[in-house]
């Protein structure tokens, strides 16, 4: 079944979304990412460049300033929403796995 | 590691001379290994070759002379993760890198699928159905003539059939990215589609020559040159509007105008005549 | 910059083909630099550039790969300044870098006349010198036995070519040395007065890779000689299949010996020796081989004269035929032969190209010298009349049991020898023969 935009969130998108909770240049997003999950994560250019336009259309995020070529965004109140809901999310898969580990 | 053996000849004191061959064979890929009386030894100097990387960037166009903003900052991104600038092929905007394991350009297989699908709907796909659309219209036109006959159907058959591929190719790739694996690689068909323009031209040119003198593809002998012409026109036309610093709208129109209502006058013209 | 261009068809979907193909392109020297409307352009890839640089370090090894203490700290000195060192030839030493602007290597211009000076001295000197008077020794003597044995000369082409080669060859070791000794004369006056040694012009550069272009046409001169000469000029092959053994020889020898002093001297005196050897050897195979005896025993088809044609009898016979021929003239010789291979007859027809080698050549048949210009003893001649000739001579050698003539007429000699007695009239028939077409 087709996944409904940002009805839930990659694993890119998450981490995109929680790295701009401070503000913080789009070009950087990608070491950013990449510390944060000690390399488990990478997200390529290509990726992330198309992310924050999507993003930044369902105004998800908010551009704040702009350096030359060098953007800067922030994730807005719609975007908070988002990454708490998949959050929770989350959490209600790692509760059925516990509940359900070993069969039912 | 391979090596050769050169016969030199050089005087011993010809320390320049000696020194400028060295070079000229360093730049040609052979450095030198050992010396002998008569033979010298060099070996391949080893090279690191760049690896290659391609995205789409929907928005850019052949037309634009300089990288507009959103694409020079989307160039910009590519290159912070290492990748290297090259050019672009109309939508397709080509990498390169010479690091050991780069991030890839694309991480996302949906995400890249919608990219792909975007400029395709954009280019290839409109041009290739307008294109076959009236190839197909020029073979009901022309069906007194066989030879003109048989090269539009080809035509045609080709051009759909690179659309109905690639609509193959989409639909079976975001079956397998919309249960979380990767875009399919293209199939041998496709390939081989993708390949048989070349063998099209060849077979029109060879077909032309192999009938001339027979009536008939006179038609086609005549037609040869003024496709090429009309092919040169249309490139300079295309850099014209590059130069004249036209808005991509405008350009893309212009060239629509060129492609389409400039052969119809022409063949309205000839049938005055 | 090279550039090409190419008609590429893949389909604009397929990422993986394209970023494959572009990749294989890189791989074979070739990087993409745009997309054209039908065309695509590649540019070849400029590779990094790599500097090099020469020294002449006075205490170096013969042995590349162990240098002496010293040789090495200079090495590792070079290095710190980013120059690796790469291998050395006779006293210079090659360093390379691949540094945008490296500093540039000293050259010491005193240690650098020395260190050519005791180079050139010993691998180019020497044998230049000894390639010269080697080959004006030739050239001489060549030069004599023209003079002496004009008749021999006037028609063998290759050794004319010999000569020519050999005189080429003397002319290029003497030029060579020259240019070396003008280049070291003036240098040393540069380097007294704090300069540098001059650079080498073009023309000695082009001048130092000629020796080969001769070499390389001798030896396919060789191999296309046609047959009748191959056997005849025994001298060219055995000259190259001397050659080639004595260079495998001191390949061995090196091989043997290894490098060093000693072994270097060695294999220095091996090649003289063994270069002075062949030089006299295929000398001798070309001046003292009779083009006579030499001859390969080719039927001849239609001899214009026999033994028939003169007396009855005489079966079981056969003739032989040899020819040469050079601009100056043209000699064909018969032998007729009986059953038991004993000579019946003998004839030469020489035709000159001018009249005025006719004299030369009577006179050097009449009077026949050895090698050193001395008479042959024993040597006279009667002058004869007959009739088909404008001179003619019967020969006369102490111990000899044939006649032998010499006829001459316009520009055709004839050299006629026959083994059994033959009358005036049948001698006058063999003048008129032989002396039909001239």
């Amino acid at each position: 079944m087709a996944r409904e935009k940002f009805q839930t969130l990659t694993e890119q998108m998450f981490y995109v979304l929680l790295c701009l909770q401070e503000e913080c240049y789009g070009m950087d997003i990608m070491e950013k990412v990449a510390a944060m999950t000690e390399g488990r994560v990478t997200i390529g250019p290509g990726t992330l460049y198309n992310l924050l336009e999507q993003f930044q259309k369902a105004e998800i995020i908010a551009e704040t300033r702009v350096e030359g070529r060098k953007r800067c965004y922030q994730i807005t109140q719609r975007g908070l929403d988002m990454l708490e809901k998949e959050y929770q999310r989350l959490l209600l898969l790692t509760a059925d796995y516990h509940r359900y580990k070993g069969g039912l | 590691m391979k090596r050769k053996r050169r016969l030199e000849t050089f005087a011993f004191y010809d320390m320049e001379g000696i020194i400028t061959h060295l070079e000229n064979m360093a730049q040609a890929g052979w450095a030198l290994r050992e010396t002998g009386s008569l033979f010298w030894t060099y070996e391949k100097i080893e090279s690191t070759v760049p690896i290659y990387g391609t995205t789409f960037f929907p928005d850019a166009s052949e037309m634009d002379i300089t990288p507009t903003a959103t694409q020079a900052e989307f160039l910009a991104y590519c290159q912070k993760a290492g990748w290297q600038y090259v050019t672009q092929w109309k939508t397709i905007q080509i990498f390169q890198t010479t690091a050991e394991n780069p991030i890839p350009l694309e991480t996302d297989e949906a995400l890249r699928l919608k990219i792909t699908h975007k400029a395709m709907k954009k280019t290839l796909l409109s041009d290739h159905l307008t294109l076959g659309f009236l190839f197909l219209m020029m073979v009901f036109f022309s069906r007194e003539s066989l030879v003109l006959w048989m090269l539009y159907l080809l035509l045609a058959c080709y051009l759909f059939g690179s659309c109905f591929a690639y609509g193959h190719w989409y639909k079976q790739s975001l079956r397998t990215v919309e249960a979380g694996g990767n875009c399919l690689s293209v199939g041998k068909k496709g390939r081989f589609l993708a390949k048989s323009l070349r063998f099209l031209a060849g077979f029109m040119v060879l077909w032309t020559f192999f009938q001339g003198g027979s009536g008939e593809p006179f038609a086609m002998l005549a037609l040869l040159p003024l496709v090429l012409a009309f092919l040169t026109l249309y490139f300079l036309v295309q850099k014209l509007c590059k130069k004249l610093g036209l808005s991509k709208k405008l350009a893309d129109d212009f060239l629509w105008f060129f492609i389409l209502i400039l052969p119809l006058l022409f063949l309205g013209i000839l049938f005055c005549l | 910059m090279k550039t090409k261009y190419r008609l590429e068809s893949i389909a604009f979907y397929d990422t993986e083909a394209l970023t494959a193909h572009l990749g294989e392109m890189s791989a074979s020297g070739w990087e993409l630099e745009s997309v054209g409307l039908l065309l695509w352009k590649y540019r070849k890839i400029q590779r990094k550039k790599r500097t090099y640089g020469i020294t002449f370090f006075p205490d170096a090894s013969e042995v590349k790969d162990s240098p002496t203490q010293t040789q090495g700290d200079f090495i590792a000195e070079q290095a710190k300044k980013g120059w690796q060192y790469v291998t050395q030839w006779n006293q210079m030493q090659f360093f390379q870098t691949t540094a945008e602007h490296p500093t540039p290597l000293f050259v010491n211009e005193n240690q650098r006349l020395d260190a050519i000076k005791k180079s050139m001295a010993i691998t180019f000197l020497l044998p230049h010198i000894l390639l010269l008077f080697g080959f004006l020794l030739q050239v001489a003597y060549n030069a004599k036995q023209i003079y002496l044995h004009p008749l021999h000369y006037i028609t063998d082409s290759v050794a004319w070519w010999f000569l020519l080669i050999q005189t080429l060859t003397a002319a290029y070791a003497l030029i060579s040395c020259l240019a070396y000794f003008r280049w070291y004369k003036k240098s040393l006056a540069a380097v007294k007065t704090g300069g540098n040694c001059l650079p080498v012009k073009k023309g000695q550069r082009i001048f130092a890779k000629i020796p080969f272009l001769p070499l390389g046409f001798l030896f396919l001169w060789c191999f296309l000689l046609p047959p009748n000469l191959r056997t005849l000029a025994g001298n060219a092959s055995s000259g190259i299949v001397l050659t080639m053994a004595v260079l495998g020889i001191l390949l061995l020898g090196k091989t043997l010996l290894g490098n060093g002093k000693a072994a270097s001297a060695v294999l220095s005196c091996m090649a003289v020796v063994l270069a002075v050897s062949v030089v006299f050897i295929n000398h001798h195979l070309t001046i003292a081989r009779d083009p006579i005896l030499a001859k390969p025993l080719v039927l001849a088809e239609n001899p214009p004269l026999t033994m028939e044609q003169l007396k009855e009898g005489g079966a079981d016979t056969y003739v032989t035929f040899t020819e040469r021929s050079t601009i100056f003239a043209a000699a064909q010789s018969y032998t007729q032969w009986d059953g038991a291979k004993n000579p019946i007859m003998g004839y030469t027809i020489l035709d000159l190209s001018c009249e005025a080698l006719v004299d030369t050549c009577v006179d050097a048949s009449l009077h026949r010298r050895d090698d050193w210009g001395t008479p042959h003893p024993y040597d006279s001649q009667k002058s004869l009349t007959l009739d088909s000739t404008d001179a003619a001579w019967q020969l006369y050698e102490d111990g000899q049991t044939w006649q032998t003539y010499l006829l001459q007429k316009d520009k055709r000699l004839v050299y006629l020898s026959f083994y059994e007695h033959v009358t005036p009239e049948e001698l006058e028939e063999a003048a008129s023969v032989l002396l039909a077409e001239t």
